[in-house]
């Protein structure tokens, strides 16, 4: 930006990005040796899922693609969600039958980190989020209804993010540890869950970890349609890094709006039929932070 | 020249070894546990009390996916997209690596997987600027 107009911008290339943001990463030795973001939280990912639980690769394919439904049907409910388009009418505007046959098209859909497709991935966003916090008792009486911050939780770890389960990630399961003990709930408890999924598969496998998912069947789960605002283990019901979009710093945020919206029974189309007491938002940070709130209904 | 795991210098000294083909790591004396790639402060315990030591090469492949084009970084525009590893040392260590023997095609790939976990070896890529570490595979 030169005057800070948005008719001034310079954009930059996908390159200069990567060389700038990877400076949270390992300037040691993860981005000089050949570190790569799409392998380490997809690829890599979804290999380990797959081996675990002896799921073909194109199950594998094919679960990811249902996913992606899910997220776009929430995109194209939420009239500020960066995708607005569900993924059978993309499909159909490119002029394909079947949306599968789109999702396995190479031209449409490639690889980024075999077996991981583009459209599993995040798109990029701009934007900016806010929230106030306040003392219990000066909550209530506002204009909307306020929540409770019941626990937080945070913990980091440098490369490699995993040891040689790439499905388990002990650095997430201690800010999940931190915030379940400091909000005193369990995971049978919690109503609506969002987990940082700039990489779906990756984010399935913080959902099994939490326990909202069961280990191995969060796939399954996808396919059935549980993950939908509608389903009984509703998640990402903005659309998520997906279809709603990333704007990095102001997601984490825009995660919690989300949330909130939902526990005030104010998120429109794609209410949870019952909104939900329980809330808990896990996200991730470069390089990696593993966050995690849970919210309460007051 | 004093071991670089008790000095400031124990990145440079990575690359040197790699260099010249050693693969080096710290070890802790309180605890005895590896840090790769090498730090002077140990990452399981935060003792400081560590020293050198070099690694076999010898590893377990067990998953390998691929990097995107461009690449990330303007030096392995040369070689994008390429093969990245998850991989066990013979040390026990877990690393993640470019992979050499196989390319970035989903076919190679998938009979890779198929194989299950692979024996890999270290091997030094020449880059202009830096050496690279990286794991061959055999056919």
């Amino acid at each position: 930006m030169k005057q800070f107009s948005p008719y001034e911008r310079e954009p930059i290339s996908h390159q200069q990005t990567w060389l700038w943001t990877d400076m949270a990463v390992n300037q040691a030795y993860g981005v000089p040796q050949g570190y790569d973001i799409f392998s380490t939280y997809n690829g890599l990912v979804a290999l380990g899922y797959c081996r675990k639980y002896g799921m073909s690769i194109e199950d594998f394919d094919r679960s990811m693609f249902e996913l992606c439904r899910t997220r776009r049907l929430h995109g194209s409910m939420n009239p500020k969600a960066n995708i607005q388009e569900t993924l059978e009418d993309r499909a159909a505007r490119e002029g394909f039958a079947d949306p599968y046959d789109y999702w396995k098209s190479d031209k449409h859909n490639p690889y980024v980190a075999w077996p991981s497709r583009l459209l599993s991935l995040v798109t990029t966003a701009d934007g900016a989020s806010a929230m106030v916090l306040s003392r219990a008792d000066r909550a209530k009486g506002g204009k909307s209804e306020p929540v409770e911050l019941k626990g937080f939780g945070i913990s980091y770890s440098d490369l490699p993010w995993y040891g040689e389960d790439p499905t388990r990630w002990e650095f997430d399961k201690r800010a999940v540890d931190a915030a379940f003990g400091m909000a005193d709930i369990k995971s049978a408890d919690i109503d609506y869950l969002h987990t940082h999924d700039c990489s779906h598969i990756s984010g399935i496998c913080t959902a099994e970890m939490i326990g909202y998912l069961d280990p191995g069947k969060g796939l399954a789960a996808a396919r059935d349609g549980r993950l939908r605002f509608d389903g009984d283990r509703p998640m990402s019901t903005h659309g998520g890094r997906h279809a709603f979009g990333h704007a990095w710093a102001a997601s984490a945020g825009s995660d919690t709006y989300e949330a909130v919206l939902q526990m005030r029974g104010k998120a429109g189309a794609r209410q949870i039929p019952k909104p939900p007491a329980t809330s808990v938002i896990h996200t991730h940070g470069y390089a990696m932070i593993g966050t995690v709130i849970v919210l309460g209904s007051m | 020249m004093p071991d670089f795991a008790q000095g400031p210098g124990a990145i440079r000294a990575y690359y040197e070894g790699l260099a010249a083909g050693r693969f080096l790591a710290s070890v802790c004396k309180s605890c005895g546990r590896y840090t790769f790639p090498p730090t002077g402060c140990c990452e399981h315990c935060g003792s400081w009390e560590v020293e050198t030591r070099k690694l076999s090469g010898r590893a377990t492949l067990l998953y390998a996916s691929h990097n995107i084009t461009p690449a990330c970084h303007p030096r392995f525009e040369p070689i994008a997209p390429y093969v990245y590893g998850h991989l066990r040392l013979e040390e026990g260590l877990v690393v993640q690596a470019i992979i050499l023997g196989v390319h970035a095609t989903p076919h190679e790939l998938q009979r890779l997987f198929d194989r299950g976990p692979v024996p890999a070896n270290a091997e030094v890529l020449k880059m202009d600027d830096l050496p690279v570490l990286a794991f061959r595979v055999a056919a």
